[in-house]
């Protein structure tokens, strides 16, 4: 199938309607058994007690990861997590110390070239031949793929067919980043593994890369496993995300349900703030109460927001307006971090 | 690998060492020539039948098949430089200004003539003359029966002729020189001329040069020179006059007894005797490096001829000595070709310079090319052996081994130690050790038949010392645990082993 | 496999054809070579062109050449190792060992062409400057034309196997290496101590690097007017060429196969 060339510029498309959740991932449970059940479901990518040690270091430890047909799947961490390793060992940069990597249900080390052949790859800073222009580059891989490939196309994704000609030792961080991952879609692969796909990239050609990237995922059905330090990008894109410390997988959760209302905080827009506070700090049910200019933040215990609604109401307050606190990725990351 | 001292034990063959304080001042054997060694003489004095050895200071008896310390006697001291020569039992010496004759008698030297003697003053006799405290002895040769009477003739040339001195009754008398066959000579180009100003006009006349070979064979006199001839080429004579003894000395017959001449040969062509027929043999070496190489590889190109300049054939040695070696293997009286292909130059620069900065091993090459009555020196040789020669030291380090190597005097080829009628190779191959490695028609075995073991080894000669048929073996080193004393020689004795 | 290990081989060509510093070595050997008559003049002797011949491509070979396949080919694998290229590489459908055996072709590429080159422009030189109507000596033709230049093609195509086995034992040190310099420096540095070295631990015939010059002895007899047969060295040539080729492309995709790709 063939994909758009060239995105709309503007907002990147919201996600896609989300295939149903099979498994709590909220509140955290261990990794280990959300993916027992996951490890039971078709998955383009899955990994079984993955291990890579450089010699008393351990890169990544007993990593179980299923990564489904068609999902945008973000790989979370702070700086030495593990999450490179992670990207090169399910390419097969580097090979694991022990435990076993299936790409598209076969064994990644025994069939190489056939799963090879339907991956596309950018790991780390994207590094070229300098002294060929970026068309000559890909011609090259494209040539080392052996397959019919129109490169054009691929510089077109992501705009760089008028500098196609340009040596790539001439062109700047932000491009040679564009045709690192021009690189990596050259053969219209079924997975993608990109990592940090946006480093270097100003916001513009930023939210061009992510549109393309939700657009492959949802219109072509790629499989795309992304890491990125960039928590608002993953929470734009990706459909689950897992996060990893120290070579080990904390946590992986789908991203609706950890971008979900939080239903136990509200912020209520009120006409007096101060008197409400007030009244409401003396109810049993109500954790804490922060007064702000014009509303209140208020942290239930026990209660609903309808009853919050209601007790207000009642107490002869006139209210404009009351929203459920939104989860964000930063508060998951920072929670599984500190858990 | 089967240890070459256990193959010694089974065939028997061992040296018996005989130690000698002092030296003996053999040299290796000239190339170009069967002689054995220059620097001793053989002959039974005691008249037990055995083969006694006598040296510049010593003559050395042989006692119950060695030559033990007891056998030991000094040389009779004439006061003066002397130069001596041997014939039969009667040791003859030279001196500036007399001849002595003294034979051993008696376990003493018992003087047989004292006679002062007007010598020409060129020639040997120039080197003869120096202080009275110079008692030193060389050996040369100038002993020759002319008139085949049974007594030596006493022959001594000199710038004016050869000098001959005959016995007659008790004393020596002069007996004639021989010049008038000598070559004509030939003049070279003109010196420097100074033709004005007039007055100091003055012509150099042209060099007058006269090159030829003079050797007395039985009652002959062979002479070998070379005339120029067109084209710049020179032809060989090849004259054999016969020696007239007459009442006022010998002369040389009027007519040569035999004369030949070669064919018109380049001028860097020499004549030489090859084999003992009347034909001028030809020679023609000629030092070149390889012109293919990066490594200025030194070759010895030796064009040879026994055919009188008919047919040359050249055969090729790498090596870096400049003179070409010949031995008679096979015993039939004609000298056979050593080739020599030294391996200090193969594989061109860089290894020629690794291996002379760093390999002590040299590989040597030896091509025995025969030679025969009818066709000649073969091109092809009869074999090849390579020997393996530890120098000590890499040859960057120009080591006394290394600087022998480029001389030539760790390959004698001169001995036949098995007595077989075929010439057997001994090779310095270490700094302490000489090997014996027997020849046959199909070449050199590749264990040693026997070796010697001596620290140092500083110089070497072969030669049957005992007249056993064997060859021997006469070796300098250091004497152990003084290294101030000068070097001393060691006799080894073949012993044993069935040939 | 042998597709694809063509298919890389060809685009690793493509690569190196793009790169100027792939040009550099030949033009050095090619002038070198056309440099030659001045330390070794051709004269008009009939055997002094195949001397010069004979004299400058081991020469030229053996001394520059060597050093150029050393350099080049230690820089393919390490030079992509370096910049981070090997990546791009090694995520397509190849297997290691074929990538690896494309890049050891591509030094032989190089190898076969400098050897090709050298030749060319010493015959031309040669052809220019002299005559080469065989090797006459006394007015009788010992070796015609033809045969010198059989002997001479025999020569080429025999000494491209310490070449070829040099070529490997760069790309296995390139395999090792992190960088292009590292691997350059360890390739002639290894080669140099193994070279001085060899004689004093007695290795010296088992290393093809002791025959170099062995393929040429033929030609070069030839121009010296003399016969000459096959030695026992040519045939330690071969083997300890062929034998150094095996063992160092094992050890290379042995070591490339467990390397881990890392920035």
């Amino acid at each position: 199938m063939r994909l758009p060339c060239v995105l709309a510029r503007g907002t990147p498309p919201s996600r896609a309607p989300q295939t149903p959740v099979v498994y709590s991932p909220f509140p955290f449970g261990s990794a280990g058994s959300e993916l027992d059940t996951i490890s039971r479901m078709p998955a383009c990518v899955q990994t079984e007690n993955l291990t890579k040690c450089y010699g008393s270091v351990v890169a990544v430890s007993g990593l179980n990861l299923s990564v489904r047909d068609g999902e945008v799947f973000g790989l979370l961490g702070p700086n030495g997590a593990g999450k490179s390793t992670t990207l090169c060992a399910l390419c097969g940069l580097i090979r694991p110390t022990s435990g076993s990597i299936s790409l598209f249900g076969k064994d990644l080390r025994r069939n190489f070239l056939e799963v090879s052949a339907r991956m596309g790859v950018m790991v780390e800073r994207p590094a070229f031949y300098n002294h060929l222009s970026a068309k000559r580059n890909l011609d090259l891989l494209a040539r080392l793929s052996r397959r019919e490939i129109t490169v054009d196309r691929a510089l077109d994704r992501v705009g760089l067919l008028p500098v196609a000609g340009k040596r790539v030792g001439a062109m700047s961080h932000g491009m040679r980043q564009r045709l690192g991952i021009a690189q990596a879609l050259l053969t219209e692969p079924d997975l993608l593994i990109l990592d940090e796909p946006t480093s270097g990239l100003d916001v513009e050609s930023t939210q061009e890369i992510l549109r393309l990237l939700r657009f492959l995922a949802d219109e072509a059905k790629v499989t795309i496993i992304v890491s990125s330090h960039m928590l608002h990008e993953v929470e734009t894109l990706c459909d689950r995300v897992a996060i990893m410390n120290q070579g080990r997988l904390l946590a992986c959760a789908d991203t609706d349900v950890l971008l979900s209302f939080d239903t136990s905080q509200a912020e209520v827009l009120v006409d007096a703030p101060e008197a409400a506070a007030k009244r409401l700090a003396a109810q049993p049910w109500v954790e804490s109460v922060t007064i702000q200019p014009g509303r209140i933040h208020v942290k239930l215990q026990g209660a609903s927001v309808h009853q919050l609604t209601a007790f207000l109401v009642s107490a002869g307050y006139r209210i404009s307006g009351v929203i459920p606190r939104r989860r964000t990725l930063q508060d998951y990351f920072i929670k599984v971090l500190n858990s | 690998m089967i240890s070459p001292i256990l193959v010694l034990a089974i065939l028997g063959a061992d040296f018996v060492q005989q130690e000698f304080d002092g030296v003996i001042p053999y040299e290796p054997a000239p190339y170009g020539t069967p002689e054995k060694g220059k620097g001793f003489r053989l002959g039974d004095f005691n008249g037990d039948g055995a083969s006694d050895v006598i040296t510049k200071d010593f003559l050395l008896l042989q006692l119950g098949g060695g030559f033990p310390r007891q056998g030991q006697r000094p040389l009779p001291n004439f006061g003066g430089r002397a130069a001596g020569d041997l014939w039969g039992q009667d040791l003859y010496f030279l001196l500036s200004d007399r001849l002595e004759i003294v034979r051993w008698s008696g376990d003493t030297w018992q003087r047989v003539l004292s006679q002062d003697m007007s010598w020409p003053r060129t020639g040997l006799v120039s080197q003869l003359a120096g202080s009275p405290q110079d008692n030193s002895v060389s050996f040369a040769s100038f002993l020759f029966d002319v008139d085949g009477q049974g007594t030596p003739e006493v022959i001594l040339p000199a710038e004016d002729g050869v000098h001959i001195y005959r016995r007659n009754g008790a004393f020596y008398e002069a007996a004639g020189t021989l010049l008038a066959s000598l070559p004509p000579f030939t003049l070279e180009n003109a010196g420097d001329v100074t033709l004005w100003p007039q007055k100091r006009r003055a012509l150099s006349p042209p060099r007058q040069t006269r090159t030829f070979s003079f050797s007395l064979r039985e009652q002959q006199v062979c002479l070998a020179y070379a005339s120029p001839v067109a084209g710049g080429m020179v032809q060989h004579r090849l004259c054999h006059y016969p020696v007239l003894p007459g009442k006022d000395g010998f002369s040389l017959g009027p007519e040569p007894a035999l004369d030949t001449l070669s064919k018109p040969v380049p001028a860097g062509v020499s004549a030489l005797f090859l084999n003992g027929d009347d034909v001028i043999d030809l020679c023609q070496t000629q030092v070149t490096s390889m012109t293919t190489s990066t490594v200025p590889v030194p070759v010895l190109d030796v064009s040879l001829s026994t055919n009188g300049g008919e047919t040359f054939t050249t055969l090729r040695s790498v090596t870096l000595t400049t003179t070409p070696r010949f031995a008679d293997m096979n015993g039939d009286g004609l000298l056979d070709f050593i080739g020599e292909r030294t391996a200090l130059f193969d594989g061109g620069l860089r290894e020629t310079l690794l291996r002379a900065m760093s390999r002590r091993r040299v590989d040597h090459e030896v091509r025995v090319h025969l030679q025969s009555a009818a066709r000649g020196f073969s091109a092809s040789p009869l074999f090849s052996h390579l020997f393996a020669v530890d120098l000590d030291k890499a040859p960057l380090h120009q080591s006394p081994l290394f600087m022998r190597y480029t001389r030539g005097s760790l390959v004698n080829m001169q001995g036949d130690f098995d007595a077989d009628g075929f010439l057997d190779a001994a090779i310095q191959d270490r700094p302490d050790r000489i090997a014996v490695y027997r020849g046959s028609q199909s070449g050199f075995e590749t264990v040693p038949y026997a070796a010697i073991t001596l620290t140092a080894i500083e110089s070497f000669c072969v030669a049957d010392l005992n007249a056993d048929g064997r060859a021997d073996v006469l070796a300098d080193a250091p004497v152990p645990g003084a290294p101030d004393r000068p070097s001393r020689t060691s006799i080894f004795l073949m012993k044993g082993g069935a040939p | 496999m042998i597709p694809r290990i063509l298919n890389a081989y060809l685009v690793e060509c493509l690569k190196a054809m793009r790169a100027k510093s792939t040009y550099l070595g030949p033009v050095l050997a090619v002038l070198l070579s056309m440099l030659a008559p001045l330390i070794h003049p051709i004269t008009d002797d009939s055997g002094s062109a195949y001397a010069f011949i004979a004299f400058t491509t081991p020469m030229v070979l053996n001394l520059l050449g060597l050093l150029l396949v050393l350099t080049f080919c230690a820089g393919l694998v390490s030079s992509e190792m370096g910049s981070g290229t090997i990546r791009l590489v090694l995520v397509r459908p190849l297997l290691r060992h074929e990538f690896l055996l494309a890049k050891l072709l591509l030094g032989m590429t190089y190898a076969a062409l400098l050897t090709l080159l050298v030749g060319v422009s010493t015959w031309t030189v040669a052809a220019i400057q002299g005559r080469l109507a065989g090797v006459v000596f006394g007015g009788e033709m010992l070796h015609t034309s033809s045969e010198m230049l059989k002997a001479y093609v025999l020569g080429a195509l025999l000494g491209l196997a310490p070449q070829f086995a040099a070529a490997a034992f760069a790309v296995m040190v390139s395999t090792l290496a992190r960088s292009t310099g590292a691997a350059v420096g360890a390739a002639v540095g290894v080669w140099i101590v193994c070279d001085t070295l060899k004689y004093p631990l007695r290795i010296a015939p088992f290393l093809f690097s002791t025959y170099m010059e062995s393929p040429w002895q033929v030609f070069t007899t030839y121009c010296e007017g003399l016969e000459s047969s096959w030695t026992p060295s040519l045939y330690y040539c071969l083997a300890s060429s062929l034998g150094a080729i095996v063992v160092f492309t094992a050890v290379a995709v042995v070591s490339f196969n467990r390397r881990n790709i890392q920035a």
